[in-house]
Parts: structure tokens; sequence; C-alpha cells
């Protein structure tokens, strides 16, 4: 019994071995750009509360950059900007996702989870609302040549806030929806393009 | 393997986004007076508010009343509530009634100028007598005739029977427009006791320079007046944004095609509504503190 168990150590060890030497072997970079975030700066019933929810409520300048290693890709996600003439919004977003199907050129659907930090801040009375808010995620990545477009939807499940204003306290509850009068549970799409850095 | 791009080929890409920049400063760089409702001011949970422990209080009315089309119906209607408020309720210092109340609120201009009335005049005046009757103050929405031009109007009257303030609706709907309602750009703080308060009309909210000007003021308060078909929402966004308590008094009813939900409400600075009412004619008393 005990060699078999050995056996079975011994080859699962030989595995890990074997793929990490693969994934080093196929290790790539990428860049991406939200193309939609800009867009919802613009003042408008449509593009400040409609776009948003395609645009993974990231606003203004927003990129992301990650490494991708066989199945894996951990990304990181910053973005910067103004959601309308009274606001500025940072947040910065990391997280982990994986391939279901693995095909050549990293295309398929993945699933995964991040965690985002997003401070909204009053330019007027500098109050600030901060959020830690973590989130699933299930996409789809094109990847041809070098350039990759990436389609996902975010769904936030908690968030613990808090703010600068006089006589608030943080709080943290489950949150699924900015509009819970219009649904329950509403997932944020989010649309990147970016450039693939190869190294194989 | 490495890609490698050409030399022409890295000019096209470097130029494209050089020029994605510029659309983007651009695009961030607009300015408009309009502000609206924004997703983005929604994120994260909602954030407890503690009541200061302090002696500066104020013991407010929130009312949702049905119009009829009828003028003096409306009137009688309002002086009644004032009288039953009062009564029923004597710490009670202010009472709060929607926008438009002596009538309903969408109509032809030439109805709206047949309900409007000057500033002091005839409902104002009745309205002075019971607030120094009572001790209360009194802020209602109106629509005014001054000039030969209709504002669609919120009056603040105070316990001495003073008229303290004529704020007039700055962002217009389309229904205030084909009403025949002129804008007027005016922000309005006053005192209500020790609470500085920041009159707005309805869609005034959406107003960008007054959101400003009473963000700059630091007012304690925001007194509205309100025509609102909506429904409860989870939390107060421009309570949020201006850090004041709002007091959302409203119509209730049908009104020749139109609904209006009767949802009143009082929201903290932190944008919970702590204290509301929907779906009928009614209304609450609720002490805010600062």
């Amino acid at each position: 019994m005990k060699r078999i168990l050995l056996i079975i150590l011994f080859v699962t060890a030989c595995n890990s071995i074997v793929e990490s030497q693969n994934k080093t072997d196929s290790y790539e970079y990428f860049i991406g750009v939200n193309p939609i975030a800009p867009f919802t700066s613009l003042p408008g019933q449509f593009t400040n509360l409609y776009l948003p929810l395609l645009s993974n409520l990231e606003t203004g300048l927003a990129f992301n950059a990650g490494i991708m290693l066989q199945r894996n890709i951990i990304e990181s996600r910053i973005s910067i900007g103004k959601p309308n003439q009274l606001y500025w919004l940072f947040q910065f977003h990391s997280g982990y996702n994986y391939f279901l199907v693995r095909r050549e050129n990293i295309t398929g659907f993945y699933i995964g989870g991040f965690i985002k930090y997003y401070r909204l801040v009053n330019n007027r009375n500098s109050i600030t609302h901060t959020s830690i808010i973590p989130y699933l995620s299930f996409g789809y990545r094109i990847e041809k040549r070098d350039i990759f477009v990436d389609l996902r939807l975010n769904q936030n499940f908690y968030a613990v806030s808090w703010s600068n204003q006089e006589n608030t306290s943080i709080n943290s509850n489950f949150h699924f929806s900015v509009y819970d009068e219009i649904s329950p549970i509403l997932p944020y799409l989010s649309v990147t393009i970016g450039y693939v850095f190869k190294n194989r | 393997m490495t890609s490698k791009k050409d030399p022409t080929e890295r000019d096209f890409i470097t130029g494209h986004i050089v020029l994605l920049f510029i659309i983007l400063l651009c695009i961030t760089g607009c300015e408009d007076d309009y502000l609206t409702i924004n997703a983005f001011e929604a994120e994260g949970t909602t954030i407890d508010y503690n009541l200061p422990d302090t002696s500066a209080t104020l013991n407010v009315a929130v009312v949702s009343l049905q119009a009829s089309k009828q003028k003096n119906d409306n009137i009688k209607t309002i002086l009644e509530y004032i009288e039953s408020i009062a009564n029923s309720n004597p710490g009670v210092e202010l009472i709060s009634f929607g926008e438009s109340m002596t009538g309903w609120y969408a109509g032809t201009p030439s109805y709206i100028s047949e309900i409007a009335e000057p500033i002091p005049g005839q409902f104002t005046d009745s309205l002075a007598f019971y607030a120094k009757k009572h001790g209360v103050y009194i802020s209602i929405g109106l629509p005014e005739k001054k000039d030969g031009r209709l504002y669609n109007s919120l009056v603040v009257i105070n316990p001495d029977g003073e008229i303290i303030a004529v704020h007039r609706k700055n962002t217009l709907t389309p229904e205030d427009e084909s009403a025949g309602y002129s804008p007027m750009r005016n922000a309005n703080v006053i005192y209500i006791h020790e609470f500085r308060a920041g009159l707005m009309i309805c869609a005034d909210v959406n107003g960008l320079w007054l959101t400003k000007q009473y963000i700059d003021a630091d007012i304690d308060i925001i007194l509205s007046a309100f025509a609102s078909p909506i429904g409860l929402p989870s939390f107060n966004l421009i309570s949020r944004r201006m850090d004041a308590w709002q007091i959302f008094p409203n119509r209730y009813g049908k009104e020749n095609g139109d609904e209006y939900s009767g949802l009143i409400y009082i929201s903290d600075p932190a944008g919970n509504i702590v204290k509301h009412h929907i779906g009928s004619v009614s209304y609450f008393t609720y002490t805010i503190a600062k």
C-alpha cells in the first residue's frame, strides 16, 4: 500500500514539474484597454445610468495588464476618471481567471474572481466613499496573432464601504446590484481590447 | 518567439494611442449643467449614519396630497392639513408639501396661468396666517405669476408669517416646458432654526450649478418639493452628494393620465432613507438632528 502511495506521489510530482516547465515555456504578458470607459463620463441619462453597466463601472482611462500561464490568468485593472462633473473615481482590481477549455491561441471561456478597491471622491466637498468589493468573473477571450478581445461578465457579491463623512461608520453587506429597484442581481459587462507580448 | 514590429507599424500603433488619449481628454473635459443620477455613485453598500449627540433638532412633517384640478379645493385641503398636522403634532416645526400643489402639475399654459398667482398673494397670505397661528414653518410648491411669466416656485413662510424665500425651478422638465413655465437660475439658502436649508424643486436635483452652490454653502437640509412617480429607492444619492438631509414631499394619485406614487421620505446625509411612506395620501413626522 505504501509503495502504491509513493508511486502516486512520485507521478504527481513529476507531472507538476513537467507542467511547470511547460508553463515557463509558454507564458504571455498582455496589456489592454476598456474602450467603453471613457464614454461613461459624457453627461446624459444613457451614458451615466446604463453605459457604466457595460464598462464594468470603469470610467475615464481604464487599463489592464496581466500574465497568462497555460490555463491561468493573473490580471490587474486600473482606472481613473470623472464619472460626472462632481466626482473623481479611482479603481484598482486584481484577480485570477481560469480557462475552462484550453485551446490554441488562448481562446475560450474562463471563470475567476477579483477584488476591487473603489474610491469615489466628491471634488466639491472632498468627501470620499471607499469600498472593497469582491466579485466573480465569467468571460470569453479571443486571441488572434498579438491582439486579444475579452468579453466578461462581472458580478459583485459583497461590499465593505466607509466614508470620511461626519457621523458615519463603516458598513459591510451583501451587494449584488447597483439598481436594486430594477434587478436584485446585476452583473456588469466589460470589454477589453489589448496586445499580447508572447514569450515562447 | 518574440514578435517584432517594423517601424511603420510601430508609428501607426503609437499614432492611434496618442489619438485615443486626445479623444479621452476631450470627452472627460466636457462641461454641462446636467447631473443625473449616476451608476458610479451607487456602487458599494450603504454607510451607517449615527445621529449626532446634539441639541440641534428639527421636527418635520412631510406631506403627500392628491391635487384636484380646482385650485380652491386644493387650497382648502392644504389649509385643513396644516391645521390637522399642527393640532395632532404640537412639536412640529416645519410642514413640507410637494410641488405645484394648488393644481394639477402638468397642464396647458392657459390652465397653469389660471391657477398661478403672485407671491405674496391670496394663497400665501392664508398660509402666513396658519404659520403664525401654529408657530410653524411651511414650505409648499405653487405656480407663480411674476412679471408676465410663469414660474414653478417653492415658497417658505416662517412662524411669524413672513415669506423668507421664494425659489424658482432652475431645471425644467418637458411637462414644465409645455405648461409654459420659465426657468430661473437661482439658489436660495435659508435658516430654519439652526439648520441651513437649500431649496430645490424636483428636477433641480439634476442641476450641476445648483448642486455646487448648495455644497459650497454647506447646507444641512435639502428642502425640496416633488411631483414624482418613482417608487422607493434603496438609498438617496442626492443626500450623499450634498452631505445633507433631504426632505422629500410629493403628490399622490392620477391627474389627466399621469400617476404619482405618493412617495414621501426623509434621508440622512449618508443617503439612508430613515422614514418613508408610499401609495396614499398621507404624512409623517420625523426629527432630524445635526
